[in-house]
Parts: C-alpha cells; structure tokens; sequence
C-alpha cells in the first residue's frame, strides 16, 4: 500500500523535528531518543487508520511521548513518578572555564530543565518548546487541565530557583 | 484577589491562558503587590530565556533514512490479503502501551455509539461543557451569585435567562448549593448551578433544549472530568466534575429524582 505509505508521510512526518525533539527531551540521550522515535513512527503507521486527520502534530506528539514513557517504564523505571529532589540539582557538573555570560546561563537553564523529574520537563518543554495551550498539553500526557498547571508552576519555580542557586554559586567563587 | 489567588493564576497568565476578567483581576493585583509583582517578572524572564536558550535536538539524517525504510518495510508487511500461501507471523512485539490507544478508543465508542448517529456534534457539546467547568475553576469565576440559599439563585437567573431554572440545595444529602453563574455553552446561554461535594466543585449546566423528545443519561469523560448529559422537559441538563464517578453518578440521580 505505497500511497498510504505516502499520505503518512506527507502528513506526520513534517512533524518529525517536534517530536524528535521531544524524545530526546524525555530520554536526555540521541540513541535512546533515535530508538524510540523509530518505534514511535512506526507505531503511529499502524494506527493511522484511526486518526482522525485533525492536529497530527499533536497526535503524533503523543504517540512519541506515549512510546518514550514506556521505554521509560521497561528500561528505567525509577525515572517515572519522581518528586522533586533538591539534591538532584547540586550534582550539575561545574562548567570547566569562565565562559560568556550568555552561554553560561543557557548551559546552565539546559542542565536545570533537565534534571526535572520527567512528567515536570515534559510539561515545561510542550509549553516553551513547542507552544501548545494547556490543552493541547492535556491530551499529549493524558492529564486534566489542572494537572497541567500545577506542573508547570512547579517546574518554573524550582527552574527559577536552581539558575538562581547556580548563578549565586558561580559569582562566590 | 489576593496574594495566594493570584499565585495559582500568574502562570495562566504569562501563558495567556486566562480569560479578560481574570487578566484585568489579576493585573490589578499586580500593580500594587510588589512580591508578585517580582514573580511575574521572573515567570516572563525564564519564558524568555526558555524560549531562546534551551537546544532544540534535530533528528540526524540517518534516522530520518532509517524511519523512511522502516515505513516502506512496515506496509509491506501489514496485513494485507495476498495471495501468499500463509500469512507470515508479524514479527512486532505488541506492548500494553500499544494497545492502550485503541482500548481507550473501543471504550469511547461503547459510550458514545448509542448518541452518535442521531446527534453527531454531541462531543463538542461535551468538548463546551467541559471547557466552560474548567475555565470557572481557572479564573476564579465560580459564582455571580454566591448563596446556599435556593430562594435567592433561582431568583437571580430570572433578569437574564428567558427561560425558568430550578434550584435546590442538597446540603442533607452531602452536595451543597454554593450559588449560580451565568454561562455560555456554544454560544447558548446557560444557567451554570455549582455545587461542593468535599473539596470539588460541581456544576450543573442546564439550556433548553430545542427538540422535545427526552434523552436518557450518557456519560463522557473528557480530560480527567467526568460529564453526565440528559435530556428532561425540553431542558438540556450537563453535570461536570472532577469527583469520582460514583459519588457524581449520585448528584445525577438526586438532581433527576426532584424533577
């Protein structure tokens, strides 16, 4: 069946880019995020017959994020379901030299987004990264509105809080 | 609004998620509160830095050649009825989570079959309701008129609805009145009636309807809210809360038995 093949193509992969970048968001390593998004595009061949054709950015978006949870769940269950750990954010290696101001924070808010337990980073990566409503974020995680919201306060407050802990760190020594 | 209202809201705000009334409550706040003031400039600053710093990873070309070849592969490989001898066993590791979309799909459709052919924009309508509970949480905008007393709500809807609404509280029975709102639901207006069962809310939206025949109860689910429709008496009836099913299939019943 080449012209489904095609009309897939023509239609989820544009979308590749998001979702690649949401794997890798999730999985915090190319090969692991490759795997998944190869399993995920596949997947989401199988059930395009079922979708509707409406938002596949989104669709596919949830297809990757529903495969990279539960690559998650089978190769590295303890990342799921985690609380914040403040501690979590004092392991962030030190930046080796003195760099640019700039590039300074942008590693350093990278590091921080980063070491997000996963249902908080994806939350905050849906809504900066890729600009969907609170909505759009409930139906890729499957979560209610609320759930949304409390997240991302949560994941912006203790972003907010670790570049400022950070920031103090590096002008004291 | 306070401090601690306006801090479970400066996150929709910055996200252009709340509605006028809420921007206008909300920035009047801020305008003479320092301290939130201070966080709404932080919020807007890690957006923009956000928005600007954090690396976007490209998929590498070999994926993209990868995932084309896996496609070509995949649909030769489906289940089409050719005439090869035997069908060759599929070599895919079904997991739970692939089956989790089509499970919660076969499960929309055993609810939603018996409504789909005669009223086919009966999930938008569901989409509205749905959309109109979560917004009277999200902007604090949960009553216009704010009473346990039913003699004072009904009354209330009585200037702006052109039809008559009634009222009852069930505080004995464990879901007290807390007032009423005026809202919309696909552009109709509708008497919203909210009640508490413990710490959530639930609203109870009641339009006319514009056919006689009554509609028994459905119920959808829609975005971790559960909803429950029906028809009585040319009035459209729509509870909605986050409460569990039982306890909320309990308000519809109590709700049906008065009238």
């Amino acid at each position: 069946m080449p012209q489904r093949v095609d009309s897939f193509e023509a239609v989820v992969l544009p979308h590749l880019k998001a979702g690649y970048n949401l794997a890798r968001w999730l999985l915090r390593n190319d090969h692991d995020a490759e795997d998944v998004m190869q399993e995920a595009i596949v997947r989401a061949f199988r059930f395009y017959d079922g979708f509707s054709g409406n938002n596949p950015r989104g669709w596919l978006l949830t297809v990757v994020r529903n495969s990279a949870y539960s690559f998650l769940q089978q190769n590295r269950a303890r990342e799921l379901g985690t609380e914040f750990d403040e501690d979590l954010h004092g392991e962030i290696a030190e930046t080796p030299e003195v760099l640019v101001l700039r590039s300074a924070q942008q590693r350093l808010l990278n590091q921080a987004v980063e070491a997000l337990p996963v249902e908080f980073r994806e939350v905050f990566v849906l809504r900066e990264m890729e600009g969907l409503s609170y909505k759009e974020i409930a139906d890729v995680a499957g979560v209610p509105i609320g759930t949304v919201m409390s997240r991302l306060s949560r994941a912006r407050r203790n972003l907010i809080a670790a570049v400022a802990r950070r920031e103090q760190v590096g002008s004291a020594s | 609004m306070n401090c601690s209202e306006a801090k479970r809201l400066i996150d929709a705000y910055v996200d252009n998620e709340l509605d006028v009334r809420g921007v206008l409550e909300l920035e009047e706040h801020v305008s003479h509160c320092p301290g939130c003031s201070v966080e709404e400039r932080g919020l807007r600053e890690l957006q923009t830095s956000s928005r600007a710093n954090l690396i976007r990873y490209a998929p590498s070309p070999g994926l993209e050649a990868r995932l084309h070849a896996a496609l070509r592969a995949e649909a030769k490989d489906a289940p089409i009825p050719i005439k090869t001898a035997e069908p060759a066993p599929r070599r895919r590791a079904w997991k739970w989570a692939a089956l989790a979309p089509l499970a919660a799909a076969a499960a929309l459709l055993i609810v939603a079959v018996p409504r789909l052919l005669p009223a086919p924009s009966e999930t938008s309508v569901a989409d509205a309701v749905v959309a109109a509970h979560v917004r009277s949480l999200l902007a604090n905008h949960l009553t216009d008129v704010a009473s346990s007393d039913q003699h004072t709500v009904k009354p209330w809807f009585q200037g702006k609805l052109d039809y008559s609404v009634s009222v009852k509280d069930w505080a004995a029975e464990g879901y007290p009145l807390v007032g009423g709102r005026l809202d919309y639901v696909e552009d109709t207006p509708a008497a919203a009636l909210v009640y508490r069962r413990a710490q959530h809310v639930v609203n109870l939206f009641v339009w006319p309807s514009k056919n006689a025949a009554d509609e028994p109860v459905q119920r959808l689910a829609r975005r971790g809210y559960s909803a429950y429709s029906w028809t009585t008496d040319r009035m459209h009836y729509w509870a909605v809360s986050d409460v569990n099913d039982a306890e909320l299939q309990k308000f519809v019943e109590l709700v049906r038995r008065r009238e």
